[in-house]
């Protein structure tokens, strides 16, 4: 028999980014919350402070900060009809645990998606005609516009001080910023960061080859900045520390920094940590959600009864715990129909080295996590795809997010993996490297998508999720293409080698590359084809809501947290204005 | 729905290079390569200046309105000793094996008046450029000097200092020192100043300087910033704390100590049973 809560207005899975939006902005607005978080409480102080937080065996290797895998993990296979494993240890993502989720150990690179991006089917039909793409190319438009957007995106960038030099006010295209971006309708709160070494070495290549560099638009705030709620960021003191720690100085936003402090001042709010969630309980009938069930800290499982219940877990994991409360259609990737766990989609890396073999001193300690200079000449919206056979493409930079020992020791290709020759190699390049990376885009493809194992459970008995993921062609040449461009650059740049790291092989869940996952309970205009409207509620039922990159349809060639906190606020926006009036459906199917 | 970038090509090349040149030169006093390398330093000519053996007098540079100095009444060694040791007593900070960049960047300082101070500014004024990075290098170049006792502290106060100094004041938002300052307060070269074993009397000056506005100049106003939050209590504890410290050391004692490993006499196998 379950334990009985007192019944709240809203209860919202997980303690992240999104959870503390909406926990601040629905408590204010009257509403009793309470947000369930897996994991424990964390604050600036004492938590993040050094040289605890700067231990890299503990957070970077055994990740102190991410998913505890042996509770709940997933399974994975690159294709349908393969046996899919349990993830054992984290690898290629890693899903964060504790209050304030992956915001606390991010590195804060935040940009906004090109206005393209969010009605990209509409965009190639009329661009390049209804017959340029595979069918299996399943893109689709958002249900929003990047106009609509803009507002939201403006706010969160305030929330979170971020720091950047605009590219496009209104129309007009700025001097130092990124011309390819959509127009803002005012400037960042801060300016940018001082760019490193690297960044200038590569934006000094990039702008002689006819390239626009800018400087990556941060969240290590660059100056002391009080946001609208009346937060107070410090300035990043470039200590090379960003991800996968919490940050020990208040400048890196994080909901610790910029929003909890107001949320849990809050008596309408409640962060009720050590509360693992299982599903999402409903009505049958009404088609109402009527709370979740959790297990607490005590290891009991624990109804919460609630009138609105909101998904911010991981990316993947929202659409899991619609899977095991039987919400909604499952995807069937055979016949293609179903909507829960479709569209998944991830992100296309690739990278690149400039070895200078001491000609210059990088300093890469000298680091910040959205210290970078970069280029956004290949991201969707700026080139043409004619005669390409793909569509997509992403933003290539110069980052210098770290110089930490264990983590940090460029080496060229060919030189021995452990021993002498391995530390000379070392030596010879850790202060004379440059890293380039391009960040690309991820097109959904019907194998492709989150579903429940057959056969593995987690700690509680339930069904793993099971992820289903290979590179699609579309994204594989549209690797290639960019990688080569990429490849030019870093020729260019007048190093002694350098070395490429295509993208030649099937995805692996082993090497990490990126935790930004998406898609799974996408958002649209169609409930045949999307599992949450444009206000990112439910078809299904009309008080139950998915946040996060998880409604990504596709995505884009950029970093998610931009778009994730605006999409946040519009949909916090829609609850107070429209929902909480008068709830039902804002959108009719 | 295409949304159009109107990109002036030539105009946007152009532009877009020299922002980023731009973003290299606003990095504060960091503005070449350059600016900060101690071979441009002399530790010898350094010397002269702490003596006073100046080839140029620097009172002679003096601006207008600065009186001159003389090159004895200059001389660094009066108040900071030749091994830098300076001198508690009378407020003068301990320069011993501090890092070169800081205290060229102070003395360029107390030269703009970013740093105020009615002893020092007079003196930084009279001193050239190379003169600033050999006294520099000089002081850098000191590896040792001794340290007075330190002062009776009550151990409350002690505590209160050490806890400010590893987690910071979470109530007033104020960080712990260490995150820059480094365990035991031993600095972080070339940027951040060693604290352990500096006098209590002028860390607490600088932090109320920091306070009121008489010392700017750290690039990102931190260290104004943290003063003007901690009290004046809280800023007597940890400078006391910091005073409290010795840096660790091995000494040639302890490490003659690390003598190889002898093997242990053979022993006959015990009999099973007894």
């Amino acid at each position: 028999m379950a334990v009985q809560m007192k019944p709240v207005d809203v209860a919202l899975v997980g303690g992240g980014l999104t959870a503390a939006i909406l926990g601040k902005e629905l408590a204010e607005a009257g509403q009793t919350v309470v947000a369930l978080e897996r994991g424990g409480m964390r604050q600036t102080i004492p938590d993040f402070q050094s040289p605890t937080m700067h231990d890299e065996l503990k957070f970077d290797v055994r990740h102190a900060y991410a998913q505890d895998v042996s509770v709940q993990t997933l399974t994975f296979r690159n294709f349908v009809g393969q046996q899919a494993l349990p993830m054992r240890q984290l690898g290629s993502f890693l899903p964060a645990e504790g209050v304030g989720g992956g915001a606390v150990h991010w590195n804060g690179q935040t940009w906004r998606f090109q206005p393209e991006w969010f009605v990209l089917k509409s965009w190639v039909e009329e661009r390049y005609g209804r017959g340029f793409l595979d069918e299996d190319v399943s893109i689709q438009d958002w249900g929003i516009s990047y106009e609509e957007l803009e507002p939201y995106y403006t706010f969160f960038e305030k929330v979170m001080g971020i720091s950047g030099a605009p590219g496009n006010i209104n129309g007009r295209i700025q001097v130092g910023g990124n011309p390819f971006e959509g127009p803002r309708s005012e400037s960042y709160p801060n300016p940018p960061m001082k760019q490193s070494h690297s960044g200038y070495l590569f934006g000094q290549t990039a702008g002689q080859l006819g390239y626009h560099p800018f400087p990556v638009p941060s969240a290590n705030v660059t100056r002391h900045y009080t946001n609208p709620f009346g937060a107070e960021i410090k300035p990043c003191m470039y200590c090379g520390f960003c991800d996968p720690f919490g940050c020990e100085h208040f400048a890196k936003a994080s909901p610790q920094v910029c929003i909890l402090p107001f949320a849990l001042a809050n008596k309408n709010f409640e962060m009720r940590t050590h509360s693992y969630v299982l599903r999402v309980e409903w009505d049958r009938k009404a088609k109402v959600a009527t709370g979740v069930t959790y297990v607490d800290a005590q290891g009991r499982e624990t109804f919460q009864p609630a009138n609105m219940v909101v998904l911010c877990a991981f990316a993947h994991h929202n659409p899991i715990l619609m899977l095991q409360s039987g919400i909604g259609q499952p995807y069937d990737p055979v016949t293609r129909t179903g909507t829960i766990g479709r569209n998944y989609t991830y992100q296309t890396m690739t990278g690149a080295e400039v070895f200078y073999d001491g000609e210059h001193h990088i300093n890469p300690f000298m680091a910040a996590g959205a210290l970078g200079t970069a280029i956004d000449d290949f991201n969707n919206g700026s080139f043409d795809h004619s005669g390409l056979g793909f569509i997509g493409g992403g933003y290539i930079a110069a980052y210098q997010t770290t110089g930490r020992p264990i983590y940090y020791h460029p080496v060229p290709e060919g030189t021995p993996r452990w021993g002498l020759g391995w530390k000379q190699a070392v030596r010879r390049h850790y202060n004379s490297t440059v890293s380039l990376s391009f960040h690309g885009s991820s097109i959904p493809h019907p194998n492709n998508y989150v579903g429940l194992d057959p056969t593995y459970t987690d700690a509680f008995g339930q069904r793993l999720g099971m992820l289903t993921y290979d590179f699609p062609y579309n994204d594989r040449l549209m690797a290639r293409y960019i990688t080569e461009k990429m490849a030019g650059i870093a020729q260019a740049m007048g190093g002694k080698r350098m070395s490429v790291g295509w993208l030649d092989d099937h995805y692996s869940i082993v090497p990490y590359q990126t935790t930004h996952n998406t898609g799974g309970a996408i958002m649209g205009a169609d409930p045949k084809t999307s599992v949450v409207n444009r206000y990112l509620q439910s078809w299904d039922l009309h008080n139950l809501w998915v946040m996060g990159s998880s409604v990504f349809p596709q995505n884009a060639g950029y970093n998610p947290t931009d778009t994730v906190g605006a999409l946040a606020y519009w949909a916090a926006d829609a609850m107070i204005k429209q929902y909480l009036k008068n709830p039902g459906p804002l959108v009719q199917s | 729905m295409p949304v159009q970038h109107p990109l002036t090509m030539a105009i946007a090349i152009a532009a877009c290079v020299s922002a980023v040149s731009e973003l290299q030169a606003q990095n504060g006093r960091a503005q070449g390569a350059s600016a900060y390398d101690i071979r441009a330093a002399d530790v010898e000519r350094g010397r002269a200046v702490v003596v006073g053996a100046y080839a140029a007098p620097p009172g002679s540079e003096a601006g207008p309105g600065s009186p001159a100095i003389s090159p004895q009444a200059g001389a660094c060694f009066q108040c900071h000793g030749m091994d830098g040791k300076g001198d508690k007593a009378a407020v003068f900070p301990r320069l011993t094996d501090q890092t070169y960049k800081y205290l060229y960047d102070s003395l360029k300082d107390y030269a703009s008046g970013g740093r105020q101070s009615a002893v020092m500014t007079p003196i930084a004024k009279a001193l050239s450029d190379q003169q600033m990075r050999d006294v520099s290098a000089y002081y850098a170049a000191q590896k040792s000097a001794e340290y007075p006792p330190a002062d009776q502290v009550d151990a409350q106060v002690l505590q209160h200092g050490a806890a400010l100094a590893a987690i910071g004041n979470a109530s007033r938002g104020v960080q712990g020192c260490i995150n820059c300052h480094g365990p035991d307060g031993v600095g972080l070269p070339p940027t951040y100043p060693y604290l352990a074993g500096q006098y209590a009397a002028y860390l607490e000056a600088q932090m109320k300087a920091w306070k009121t506005g008489q010392r700017k100049g750290d690039g990102f106003g931190i260290m104004e910033n943290i003063a003007k939050r901690l009290t004046d209590e809280e800023i007597r504890a940890v400078s006391n704390y910091y005073a409290s410290i010795r840096p660790r050391s091995v000494t040639p004692e302890q490490a003659e100590f690390a003598a190889p490993m002898v093997p242990l006499p053979s022993v006959s196998a015990p009999s099973l049973g007894r």
